[in-house]
C-alpha cells in the first residue's frame, strides 16, 4: 500500500536527476584527470579542434607517466610534503590536546578569555596573516626551510577547541581518581585521558594533515625554492612555467589529488562530525 | 465530531510486524485511552491513524471516509505529540493560529479563535512568547491549544504528560477531562499511566506485541479482565497471580495450601489464582501466609507476604502494626477471586 | 581538585606561545608595519599613514577593493544557495545516497592549488576536453580565465566546484537538528510540502545558514590560489583581488608597508566578519 508520507515518484527521479547531474559536475574533471594520466603520453590532450568522446578513453593504460615522474622534481616536493605533513600531525596531536585538556580539565584565571581568544583564532582563515608572518619569519631567518612551513601550522585553535570537547565529556571523576591514587598530571594525560579520545586524535590528525595538504599561499611565500617546495607548490610551478612534460604533471597532479582524497574518504565519518561540531556548536 | 474506525490493519518496517491486525472502532465524541507496555505499537497505531505513517495493510475511516491514502492534511486530525512539537520560530499565538493560516482563514478571524482557545487553557498572557521562553506545563498547554484551535474531526495525543512532573501532570489530567466534556471531539490519547487511562477514558484498549488484547468501560476491564496480561497491567499495585491446580473445588499450590475458588474449573487443571492486592484482608480462618516486608504509606500499608512459597502483595486500607517475619492468615474477597489458564492466560 | 597554580599553564603554554607568535604576534605586525616603510631587504623606517594615503589614492587599490566586493557578492550566496539545495537533495534517507554524498564533497579534500591546476588542464584553451565537447555541442570553445570578461565567472566556478559540498554539510547538520516531529506537527496542520519548506524548514535554518554565509565570507575576502595560478590577478586586472594585490605589492613591487596596509585593511574587515560569528554562536534558540 503506498505510504503517504513516500515522495512521489516523479519528486524521487528529479531528485535523483538533480543530484546525478551535480555529482557528475564534481566528478568528471576528476574521472578525466585521472584516466588522462593514465594513458600513454600521445593521447594525453586531444585537441579542441577534433574532439571526440571516444578520444577521452585511453587506448591502452599504461603507468609510462607515472614511472616518468622520477626523473622529475616530484619524488622531492613528495619527501618534503611528507615530512612537512608528518612533523605537523605529531607535534600538532601533542600541543593541542595538551592545551584542551588543560582547558576542560583545569579552572583557572583568565580561562574564558584565553578560550575565547583561541576560537577567534581559528575563525581567522590562516590567508589573511601570511604576508605579516612572512615578515617576522624572515626576520628568524626561516626563510626556504621546514620550520617555516611547519612551525607556524603546529598551535591550531580548531583542534584545541575538539580536544577540549572531548575531555570535557570525560567525567571529571575519572582524573580524580587517579589523582587519589597519587598519579602526576602529565600521567593522568599521557595514559588515562589520550588513550580515551582516539576518535578525536584520528580526526585532529586528519584536519592538520588537510591544513598543510590545503594550504598554498604560505608555502608559495614562505618555501618556493624547489628544495623545500611541497607537492602543490611544485605542481603549480610547473604548470605555469614548463608545459612540456604533460605527462609529468598529469600524474603528478592526479597522485598528489589521489594522496590527500583516501585519508579524508578513510575518516569521513568521523571528520564531517567534527567539522561541523566546530563549526555550529 | 465523527467516528473513526480501523479495520485489519497491519504495518511493518521492513520485515518486522509491529501492527498485527487491528480492529478498533470508536463512537463520535468518545474518549478512548490506549494502553499496552512499551514498544507494542501505540505510538505506530496513532502514527498510522494521523496519516504520518503509511499502512501495509487494511483500512482507516474517519467519519465515515476512507482516508487509508490520504496524507495527514487531508484527514482533518489533530496531534499533540509526547515532546510538543511546537515551532520554536514562531510565537505561542502564531503556534496556535499556524493550521487556520495554512488554510488561509482571514487574519482577523484566526486573531479571535486562537484568543478563544488560549481563554479556555489560561494561555492569554503568553501569546506573545516564544516556546523557548516557556515552562513545561505551559509548552504542553500550547500544543494542546494548537490542536482544539482548529476543531478537528479527531484528536490523537501520544503520551502527552510524560514529560511533566506529578503534581502537573494531575492538574493537566483534569484540565483535559474538561476540554473533552466541553468540546466533545472524538479522542485518542494513548498513555503508559493507567490512572489516566481510568480516569480520563469512556473506553480502555489495552495493546500487546501489536494486537489489541481487549477493550471495553475502564472499571469493566478491571474487574473482568479477559486474561492474565489485562490483569496484571490494569492495576497498581499490580494482581497477584500464585500458580495451582484445581482439586476438590479448590486451587492447591505446590505445597499444598489451598486457595478457595469460585466452582466450574475442571478438576486437575493448571491454572492461575488471582487476586487484587487490595480485595485481601487479615484475619478469619483464612491462608497462612508470612510477612515479609511492610510499607506504611502513610493512609495505606503495603504488604509482602508469601503464600504456600510465592510472593504476593497486599494492600491494606489503613495503618497496621505488623513485623517481618509474623505468620499471619489472609482472607481473599471470595467474590474477586479471578482464574486463568496457567498456560493460555485466559479467564476461566 | 587539587593542581598547583601552574599546572594548567604547563599544559597550555606550548599552544598559546604558538598562537601568541604565529596568529596574534603578525596581525600587530600588520598594524605596526602598515605604518612603516620596509622594503624587501628589511630596511625599517617609520611612515606614519603614508602607506594609507598612498593606498586611498592609489586607483588600483580602490579597483582591487571592487573587484573583491564584487567577487564576494556573487560567491557567497552562489555558494550558499547552492550548498542548501544539495543539503536539501541529501537530507532525505535514500538508495545510493551515499555515494552521491560522498562525490560531492570530494573536492574539499582536493587542495585549493591543486583545483587550480586541475581547472587549469581542464579549461587549456586548445587542448582541455571542456571546450572541446562546447565546440562538438557547437557553442564553440570559450577563453574562460583568459578572457576579462569570463576570467572572475571561471574563478568563481572553480571556487565553488571546491566549497559547495563543503558548505552542505553544516546546512545538512542544520536539517537534522530540525526535530523530525516539528516537520510532523506541520503536516498534521496541513501544510503542503512547499509551505512546511517555507514557513517551518526555512526559518528553522536562519542560524546555520547565517553561519556559513560569514564563514564563507571570511574565507573568500582571503580569495588567492586560483588566482596565482590561473590569472596572475589579470587579464587587464579583470581578477585582481586584494589578497593578491598584496601579494603583488610585497614581492613583485618589493612594497612591504602597501602589502602590510592591505593586510591590515583585510584584518580588520575579518573581524568585523569574526564578531558576528560570536554574536551567532554565543545561545542559540534561547535568546528568544
Ligand atoms: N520507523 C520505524 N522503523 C522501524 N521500527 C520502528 C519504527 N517505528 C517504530 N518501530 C518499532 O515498532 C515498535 C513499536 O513502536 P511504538 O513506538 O509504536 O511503540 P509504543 O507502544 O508507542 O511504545 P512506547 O510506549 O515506548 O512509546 C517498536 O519495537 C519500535 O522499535
Ligand atoms: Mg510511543
Amino acid at each position: 500500500m503506498t505510504d503517504p508520507l513516500a515522495p512521489s515518484p516523479l519528486m524521487a527521479m528529479l531528485r535523483y536527476g538533480l543530484l546525478s547531474v551535480l555529482a557528475f559536475c564534481v566528478a568528471a574533471p576528476l574521472a578525466w584527470l585521472c584516466l588522462a594520466s593514465l594513458s600513454p603520453q600521445s593521447e594525453i590532450f586531444q585537441p579542441v579542434s577534433d574532439f571526440s568522446w571516444s578520444g577521452l578513453i585511453p587506448s591502452r593504460l599504461t603507468l609510462e607517466n607515472y614511472r616518468a615522474l622520477m626523473q622529475t622534481d616530484f619524488p622531492m616536493a613528495a619527501k618534503n610534503s611528507a615530512i612537512v605533513a608528518l612533523a605537523t600531525v605529531v607535534c600538532g596531536l601533542v600541543v593541542n590536546a595538551m592545551a584542551g585538556f588543560a582547558f576542560a580539565a583545569f579552572d583557572f584565571r583568565g580561562k574564558t578569555l584565553l578560550f575565547v581568544l583561541v576560537v577567534a583564532s581559528f575563525m581567522m582563515p590562516f590567508e589573511a596573516i601570511v604576508l605579516p608572518l612572512y615578515v617576522m619569519i624572515r626576520a628568524f631567518g626561516w626563510v626556504n626551510s621546514y620550520q617555516a612551513l611547519i612551525v607556524p601550522e603546529i598551535a591550531n585553535g580548531m583542534i584545541i577547541f575538539l580536544f577540549r570537547q572531548f575531555f570535557a565529556s570525560i567525567p571529571k571523576d575519572y582524573y580524580e581518581a587517579a589523582r587519589i591514587d597519587g598519579a602526576s598530571w602529565g600521567y593522568i594525560f599521557l595514559r588515562i585521558a589520550l588513550p580515551l579520545s582516539w576518535p578525536t586524535v584520528a580526526t585532529a590528525s586528519l584536519m592538520l594533515f588537510l591544513a598543510q595538504w590545503d594550504s598554498f599561499f604560505w608555502p608559495v611565500v614562505a618555501a618556493s625554492d624547489p628544495d623545500y617546495a611541497v607537492i602543490q607548490v611544485a605542481i603549480a610551478r610547473n604548470i605555469n612555467f614548463e608545459q612540456t612534460n604533460w605527462g609529468g604533471l598529469f600524474s603528478s597532479t592526479n597522485l598528489a589529488i589521489v594522496l590527500g582524497t583516501i585519508p579524508f574518504l578513510l575518516t569521513q565519518r568521523l571528520y564531517v562530525r567534527s567539522l561541523v561540531a566546530g563549526g555550529i556548536k | 465530531m465523527s467516528t473513526m474506525s480501523v479495520r485489519s490493519l497491519t504495518k511493518s518496517f521492513g520485515r518486522t510486524e509491529i501492527l498485527r491486525g487491528i480492529d478498533l472502532d470508536v463512537a463520535a465524541g468518545e474518549f478512548v485511552a490506549l494502553v499496552g507496555p512499551s514498544g507494542c505499537g501505540k505510538s505506530t497505531l496513532l502514527r498510522l491513524i494521523a496519516g504520518l505513517e503509511g499502512a501495509s495493510g487494511g483500512r482507516i475511516e474517519i467519519g465515515g471516509r476512507d482516508v487509508t491514502r490520504l496524507p495527514p492534511k487531508g484527514r482533518d486530525v489533530a496531534m499533540v505529540f509526547q515532546n510538543y512539537a511546537l515551532y520554536p520560530h514562531l510565537t505561542v499565538g502564531a503556534n496556535m493560529g499556524f493550521s487556520l493560516k495554512l488554510r488561509g482563514t482571514p487574519k482577523r478571524k484566526i486573531d479571535a479563535m486562537v484568543r478563544e482557545a488560549a481563554a479556555v487553557l489560561g494561555l492569554d498572557a503568553l501569546l506573545e512568547r516564544y516556546p523557548g521562553q516557556l515552562s513545561g506545563g505551559q509548552r504542553q498547554r500550547v500544543a494542546t491549544g494548537r490542536a482544539i484551535v482548529r476543531n478537528p474531526a479527531l484528536f490523537l495525543f501520544d503520551e502527552p504528560l510524560s514529560n511533566l512532573d506529578a503534581k502537573l501532570r494531575v492538574e493537566m489530567r483534569t484540565q483535559i477531562k474538561a476540554l473533552h466534556q466541553r468540546l466533545q471531539v472524538t479522542t485518542i490519547y494513548v498513555t503508559h499511566d493507567q490512572i489516566e487511562a481510568m480516569t480520563m477514558a469512556d473506553r480502555v484498549v489495552v495493546m500487546r506485541a501489536g494486537r489489541i488484547e481487549q477493550q471495553g468501560a475502564p472499571l469493566e476491564l478491571y474487574d473482568r479482565p479477559a486474561n492474565a496480561f489485562v490483569a496484571g497491567f490494569l492495576g497498581s499495585p499490580s494482581m497477584n497471580f500464585l500458580e495451582g491446580r484445581i482439586e476438590g473445588g479448590a486451587v492447591a499450590l505446590a505445597d499444598g495450601t489451598r486457595l478457595p475458588a469460585p466452582g466450574g474449573a475442571a478438576e486437575g487443571r493448571r491454572v492461575l489464582w488471582g487476586m487484587r492486592p487490595e480485595d485481601i484482608e487479615i484475619g478469619g480462618e483464612g491462608m497462612p501466609a508470612q510477612v515479609e516486608v511492610v510499607e506504611p504509606t502513610g493512609p495505606d500499608t503495603q504488604l509482602a507476604v508469601r503464600i504456600g512459597g510465592q510472593a504476593a502483595t497486599v494492600l491494606l486500607r489503613r495503618r497496621a502494626v505488623l513485623h517481618p517475619g509474623e505468620q499471619i492468615r489472609l482472607s481473599p474477597a471470595a467474590e474477586r477471586i479471578h482464574l486463568f489458564d496457567a498456560e493460555t492466560g485466559s479467564r476461566l | 581538585m587539587n593542581y598547583s597554580r601552574w599546572t594548567p599553564f604547563l599544559f597550555l603554554a606550548p599552544a598559546l606561545a604558538g598562537l601568541a607568535v604565529f596568529r596574534f604576534a603578525p596581525i600587530v605586525v600588520a598594524g605596526a608595519g602598515s605604518f612603516s616603510g620596509m622594503t624587501l631587504t628589511g630596511a625599517l623606517e617609520f611612515a606614519g599613514l603614508e602607506n594609507y594615503r598612498w593606498l586611498l589614492t592609489d586607483p588600483a587599490f580602490w579597483d582591487s577593493l571592487r573587484i573583491t566586493l564584487i567577487f564576494n557578492l556573487i560567491i557567497n550566496p552562489l555558494q550558499l544557495a547552492l550548498a542548501f539545495l544539495l543539503a536539501m537533495l541529501i537530507f532525505q534517507p535514500g538508495r545510493g545516497i551515499w555515494v552521491y554524498r560522498t562525490l560531492l564533497v570530494l573536492p574539499m579534500a582536493v587542495s585549493t592549488g591543486l583545483s587550480a591546476v586541475l581547472f587549469k588542464l581542464v579549461l587549456d584553451p586548445n587542448l582541455g576536453p571542456l571546450n572541446g565537447i562546447l565546440e562538438w555541442a557547437g557553442i564553440g570553445a570559450q577563453p574562460f580565465y583568459r578572457a576579462a570578461e569570463q576570467a572572475m565567472g571561471t574563478l568563481i566556478g572553480i571556487a565553488t566546484w571546491k566549497g559547495a559540498g563543503y558548505w552542505m554539510l553544516f546546512l545538512l547538520a542544520g536539517l537534522h537538528a530540525i526535530p523530525a516531529s516539528v516537520q510532523e506537527a506541520a503536516m498534521i496542520d496541513g501544510a503542503t510540502p512547499w509551505q512546511r519548506f517555507r514557513l517551518v524548514t526555512l526559518p528553522l535554518m536562519r542560524r546555520p545558514m547565517a553561519f556559513v554565509l560569514v564563514a564563507d565570507t571570511a574565507i573568500n575576502f582571503l580569495f588567492f590560489a586560483p588566482v596565482y595560478i590561473l590569472t596572475g590577478g589579470g587579464p587587464n586586472g579583470a581578477t585582481s583581488v586584494l589578497m593578491f594585490e598584496a601579494y603583488r605589492s610585497a614581492f613583485t613591487f618589493s612594497d612591504i608597508g602597501r602589502a602590510l596596509a592591505i593586510s591590515s585593511f583585510l584584518l580588520a574587515i575579518l573581524a568585523v566578519i569574526i564578531v558576528l560569528e560570536f554574536r551567532l554562536m554565543r545561545s542559540p534558540e534561547d535568546r528568544r
